[in-house]
């Protein structure tokens, strides 16, 4: 506090003497850098490896691999890990042993295993399965919601009003994602008023999280800044998180941003699962294990075990037959 | 996110989408103005000047000896993307670095453009009256700031280099050859672990006062955090201008842009990297090493950065490298952008 005010009195004795414009970059400079201090005391993790991560992956995991998985997650210290999709096995063959899935993991205390619905039958087979948490997808774009689950934004809000109406009766939470909050692979780019209005209605509808996507990675830490920053006057900042794609190896700079705006929490994927399907070849979300290390470089608490979480995403990666997409991983491996 | 369709046959191709970005491309062309806006109201500096060290520090971590007309073709074709600064190869024994041995007919062969630099890596007096008989008009020496590094890596003290390095830059200084100074091992070490900030400062202050016109400080083995990127800073900027700094960071924990985002926001407008990636650690079996400079230039135009650097133009000489050491490139941007 006092060298905070001690900045603000050499500051006004600058601008006596320096040139008005001078003032304001210096000015500036001393925001963006003090703004490095104020980065959260902990972070939540939320894990969507075994659902956002295997979901993206071509080969087929069997049900008891997925279980395990979830279940090597659990030990870690995670608080948070997103266990499946209770969407049609037409559209997501890797997600077809939902109930399985969700019946078979071993629900430890002080751990949320929320699923993902794409609609009010998918709700209901994931309650049915003891789901006690659930997720639901907005776009920030109209075109890829059209792609994506055919409706248009208007009708995707009907369907949001419905779901949270009945998860309130059963007394689940809900978290809301915004998809394509950083670029879309149709529309190309979209404007952070977009992203504002949707995370608003999400959240004023019921969601207790907003988790802001960039799908399809082509964000930076600018775009990352511009978008937060239009959120953050509709939605508490406590009620965001950030969800980075890595497909063009932004994602720890953009989470980075986020954190220095005051985010607090953050989606990741073990190993860094998942491709993007909008670029073959491309990976796809952040790897937690390389969040966790820049989170314990920072002196940020997050409760997690790297060691254990190495051998989560180690034994996935095994299981997939796949490189790890994580870079932390990837040193520490014995070749 | 979301469900996702098996066949996504409508959405734009990833050239369509990159180039209907801004930030993707050449950044002089259009982009000036609103990039202007944008790192003025982020207090982002406006210009960031890469220092491409693929050929050099990339090369000599890649297992495959590439040959020296590749080499050349390399350094060439990278000299026409925009860069100014190339760090070309290193005046060092052959037997230490194998990968340099040819450093004479590179430095002889490639094609000097105008308006870019082509500095040589001169570990003592020996290699540097070599390098300037080959035609170097530029010169690099490589201190640390650990004591083991430093004896392992050039078996010498940190204060027996320091001796080393003032001939050379001295013999510089007096032919008008501006001399760049690196420190290694800025952030840690692979044998004495955390490095203080202190040492990195006192060593970057030798090389400073001897005459090198820049310092660039390097995570040698990318242990580094943007927490303690920000400390190492702190304490060097006490000492050096942000002017004459910059960072060096390796990949191999994935930190490299978050912590190059960090100096940035310090101040710092110099950074090195290195096309594709190249390069291992030699310290961490598996590991990747520099940072690509494909995804440094694809953050920096979308912080509405200027580099005078063409993105495209990058990645195709990322991509001729990449299948002349039959190797997958380690840019992320490359990937997502070759293979759609």
């Amino acid at each position: 506090m006092g060298c905070r005010e001690e900045c603000w009195a050499k500051m006004a004795a600058m601008m006596k003497a320096f040139p008005q414009r001078l003032v304001d970059l210096m000015f500036l400079r001393a925001v963006s850098t003090s703004s490095m201090g104020t980065l959260p005391k902990r972070v939540k993790i939320v894990e969507v490896g075994p659902r956002d991560g295997l979901q993206n992956e071509k080969n087929i995991i069997p049900t008891p691999v997925k279980i395990k998985l979830i279940d090597m997650l659990s030990e870690t210290g995670l608080s948070v890990i997103e266990a499946t999709s209770f969407v049609s096995p037409k559209w997501v063959p890797q997600m077809a042993d939902h109930t399985e899935v969700l019946k078979g993991i071993q629900k430890f205390p002080g751990i949320n295993y929320p699923v993902l619905v794409p609609n009010l039958k998918g709700f209901e087979a994931a309650v049915a399965a003891g789901a006690k948490e659930v997720a639901i997808t907005g776009a920030a774009s109209e075109l890829f919601l059209k792609k994506n689950i055919n409706c248009s934004t208007e009708e995707s809000f009907q369907w949001f009003d419905a779901v949270l109406k009945a998860a309130r009766s059963a007394n689940i939470s809900v978290r809301g994602y915004v998809s394509c909050v950083l670029g879309c692979p149709y529309e190309g780019k979209i404007s952070p008023a977009k992203v504002a209005e949707v995370a608003k209605k999400l959240y004023s509808m019921g969601c207790y999280e907003i988790s802001l996507g960039d799908t399809i990675g082509v964000g930076t830490p600018g775009t990352m800044k511009d978008m937060l920053s239009t959120v953050m006057q509709e939605v508490p900042l406590a009620a965001l998180a950030v969800h980075c794609h890595d497909t063009y190896g932004q994602a720890l700079a953009n989470t980075l941003m986020a954190l220095q705006m005051g985010v607090s929490v953050v989606d990741s994927s073990v190993a860094g699962l998942g491709g993007c399907p909008y670029a073959q070849g491309a990976l796809g979300n952040l790897a937690t294990e390389d969040l966790v290390y820049m989170l314990e470089g920072l002196g940020i608490h997050t409760g997690v075990n790297l060691q254990k979480l190495l051998e989560a995403g180690n034994f996935i990666c095994q299981a997939l037959n796949r490189k790890t997409g994580s870079k932390v991983a990837q040193a520490t491996c014995k070749l | 996110m979301g469900n996702v369709p098996s066949a996504v046959k409508h959405c734009l191709s990833y050239q369509q989408l990159l180039r209907e970005h801004l930030w993707i491309g050449d950044s002089v062309a259009g982009a000036l103005d609103p990039a202007q806006e944008t790192s003025q109201s982020s207090g982002l500096p406006e210009f960031v000047k890469i220092v491409e060290v693929g050929p050099r520090d990339g090369l000599q971590n890649e297992k495959v000896i590439v040959p020296t007309d590749i080499k050349i073709e390399f350094i060439n074709r990278l000299s026409q993307t925009g860069l100014s600064v190339i760090e070309v190869t290193s005046f060092v024994s052959s037997r230490w670095v194998p990968q340099m041995a040819d450093h004479t007919e590179v430095m002889k062969g490639i094609r000097q453009y105008p308006g870019v630099r082509y500095p040589v890596l001169t570990p003592n007096l020996q290699g540097f009256q070599r390098a300037v008989a080959a035609g170097a008009t530029e010169i690099s020496v490589f201190g640390a700031a650990s004591e083991s590094f430093s004896k392992k890596n050039i078996n010498c003290s940190i204060e027996e280099s320091m001796g080393k390095f003032e001939e050379v830059v001295k013999s510089a200084r007096h032919m008008n050859i501006p001399a760049r100074g690196y420190v290694s091992c800025a952030l840690g070490c692979p044998y004495e672990g955390s490095i203080t900030p202190q040492k990195v400062t006192e060593v970057s202050k030798r090389l400073y006062g001897m005459g090198c016109y820049e310092i660039s400080l390097g995570d040698t083995i990318g242990v580094g955090t943007p927490g303690s990127m920000k400390r190492m800073l702190e304490s060097v900027m006490k000492e050096i201008p942000p002017g004459a700094l910059a960072v060096h960071c390796h990949d191999t924990y994935g930190q490299a842009l978050a912590n190059i985002l960090t100096a940035l926001q310090m101040g710092i407008n110099v950074v090195d990297s290195a096309v594709s990636g190249l390069g291992g650690c030699p310290y961490a079996k598996g590991a990747s090493g520099n940072v690509a400079t494909e995804d440094l230039i694809y953050m920096l135009h979308g912080l509405g950065l200027n580099t005078g650097v063409n993105l495209h133009k990058v990645m195709e000489a990322g991509d001729f490298i990449c299948k002349a050491v039959n190797k997958t490139t380690n840019s992320k941007v490359a990937q997502a952008s070759f293979n759609a």
